[in-house]
């Protein structure tokens, strides 16, 4: 288990990241959200000793040994390689850094180098690597040595649809060996692999805890409905009933607020049943990750930095 | 084991960047110029004309030891800036690029990665002078007189101390600044401020690291080690490990991006 406690950064009078403190537990995947200039990156440097703290610490707590470097791997945002080396001479490198015997090191090369899916272009100049086989030589660094932790600063941003979904795929394979910590500001990306969200904004953690514990919190008491014909006969049903407040539409989808969704969800079906509505799309509108990114975002700060447009 | 990774990271990088190819020729071209012009200088001026018929020079028959302290004065000051040059993105152009921020996450331990560097360099600097100095004794044994060899590896030997010199005041400013043009103008500039100084305290401070080519002169005419060359060098060294360490300690306290 990894700790952080009051990390701070200050460049002059700009605090960056202000007394930011969490625990990293073994084996999950745990998202650092927030928009740009929120602190994500600060953290993550200064977690690798890249910036100096001002102030706070971070420990593995079962660990004495000062160099914490040994337990985490890092991935750069924009990772910049030697590109006159091959893919395995900097792997090779990386693990003689690291100093892992030399079976080890051969034996680490080559598995890193299929789990990342570069095996094949190994021999080749890491100059002539397109985009996304750079990410995946930049995971395969960070891996070589087996670390506790995963650092990964924007690992998908930056990548094409298909290299996303490959590195997506990876993390959520190395989320079985190591803890992984990542930032984005791509809540979809979020939502896939994570298991806890830390939400920063202006250099604060404003909202952090489990996926599923988070979701219930900014649960919205909406039901999305859509009839195959005459939504707007059956509007007029809808509101009818007892528990529904309002209903708002998005083109031929209907936002039905209710009172609770229990009740609500009992009744609209049971009418429907008792009328032979022609019910095409029901659904309990689960809060999605945006609208508590800015529901949260919002009452913090009253920010307007991000609204809906 | 994780020295010797770096070290061999460098030196890889110096033979695909070609900086083992340019810095030996460029020292080559220093050290000879100046034996080949010496040599033909009756002939160069003859041909290039303008001097009225019957003119008479007076060109001092020059010895092989003087020739040798042409080419170290060459050295002196083209040298210093080809040092500066080599080196000047060592560890500021890593730091710019944005390598370090992703190697140093990595358990590599400060003083490693400033001695590997620096010793990489050194390596090279002391292989291209001899290499350069080969040649022109060569030159010098085919135009002039045979110069001997003990004096030639003493002269190699002291140089390169005023050389690795030159190479830490670069590191040292590699530790900390972010760019590696100022790291080069922040060189030049050191070296400049101590040859005003050896300028005008000279006579006093004879054993600033600056002085070394001077005693190298009185070696090299009286085959002889001065207390003086002993001193100097005694003292450039101190300060090459001064240097370093204290690039080690600032390079700690620097951040990588």
């Amino acid at each position: 288990m990894f700790q952080i406690k009051n990390l701070t950064k200050t460049y002059g009078k700009t605090t960056v990241v202000d007394d930011v403190s969490f625990t990293l537990e073994q084996n999950r995947c745990i998202a650092l959200i927030g928009p740009n200039g929120a602190g994500k990156t600060t953290t993550l440097r200064m977690l690798t000793g890249a910036i100096k703290r001002t102030n706070g610490t971070f420990i593995k707590t079962d660990q004495k040994e000062a160099d914490i470097r040994k337990y985490i791997g890092y991935l750069p945002q924009e990772p910049t390689f030697y590109p006159w080396m091959t893919g395995i001479q900097f792997l090779t490198y990386c693990a003689n850094i690291h100093e892992l015997s030399k079976e080890l090191a051969k034996e680490r090369i080559d598995e890193v180098l299929k789990q990342v899916d570069i095996y094949d272009a190994r021999n080749k100049r890491i100059g002539a690597y397109s985009g996304g086989m750079k990410q995946r030589l930049g995971i395969a660094q960070a891996i070589i040595h087996k670390p506790f932790l995963l650092l990964l600063d924007e690992p998908v941003s930056a990548l094409d649809p298909i290299g996303r979904r490959d590195v997506l795929t990876l993390m959520e394979q190395l989320k079985k060996e190591m803890t992984i910590l990542f930032s984005t500001h791509i809540l979809n990306d979020a939502d896939e692999v994570s298991d806890e969200l830390i939400l920063m904004h202006q250099g604060k953690i404003v909202e952090s805890g489990n996926m599923a514990t988070l979701r219930k919190k900014y649960e919205t008491a909406i039901i999305d409905i859509q009839f195959t014909e005459n939504n707007e006969v059956y509007e007029q049903h809808l509101r009818a009933l007892p528990s529904v407040i309002d209903i708002s539409k998005s083109r031929s989808m209907m936002h039905v607020s209710v009172t609770d969704i229990e009740d609500a969800r009992r009744e609209i079906l049971e009418k429907s049943m008792a009328e032979h509505w022609p019910l095409h799309h029901f659904a309990i509108n689960e809060a999605s990750l945006e609208d508590m990114f800015m529901k949260v975002v919002q009452s913090c700060s009253g920010s307007h930095y991000l609204k809906k447009s | 084991m994780q020295w010797i990774a770096l070290f061999k990271k460098e030196l890889s990088e110096n033979w695909h960047n070609k900086k083992l190819v340019w810095v030996p020729l460029v020292f080559i071209l220093l050290t000879i110029m100046d034996p080949i012009t010496y040599y033909y200088l009756p002939e160069i001026l003859e041909h290039t004309g303008g001097v009225p018929e019957g003119t008479i020079f007076e060109i001092p028959e020059m010895r092989a030891e003087d020739v040798v302290m042409l080419s170290l004065e060459q050295l002196g000051m083209f040298g210093t800036l080809l040092v500066g040059f080599m080196t000047m993105g060592t560890i500021a152009g890593e730091r710019k690029s944005g390598t370090m921020e992703m190697m140093l996450a990595k358990p590599i331990r400060t003083n490693h990665f400033i001695t590997s560097k620096w010793a990489a360099n050194a390596l090279l600097l002391i292989g291209a002078l001899t290499i350069g100095l080969a040649f022109s004794m060569y030159y010098i044994s085919i135009l002039f007189t045979t110069l001997n060899i003990s004096t030639m590896i003493g002269v190699i030997g002291f140089y390169s101390i005023w050389l690795l010199f030159v190479l830490s005041i670069s590191i040292f400013y590699n530790s900390f600044i972010r760019s590696p043009g100022a790291v080069l103008g922040c060189t030049i500039f050191t070296i400049m401020v101590l040859s005003t100084i050896k300028t005008v305290y000279g006579h006093k401070l004879t054993m600033l690291p600056n002085q070394m080519a001077n005693h190298l002169g009185t070696f090299i005419e009286d085959k002889q080690v001065h207390t003086e060359l002993i001193g100097t060098s005694a003292i450039t060294l101190c300060a090459v490990i001064m240097l370093v360490i204290a690039s080690i300690i600032l390079f700690k306290r620097s951040e990588m991006v």
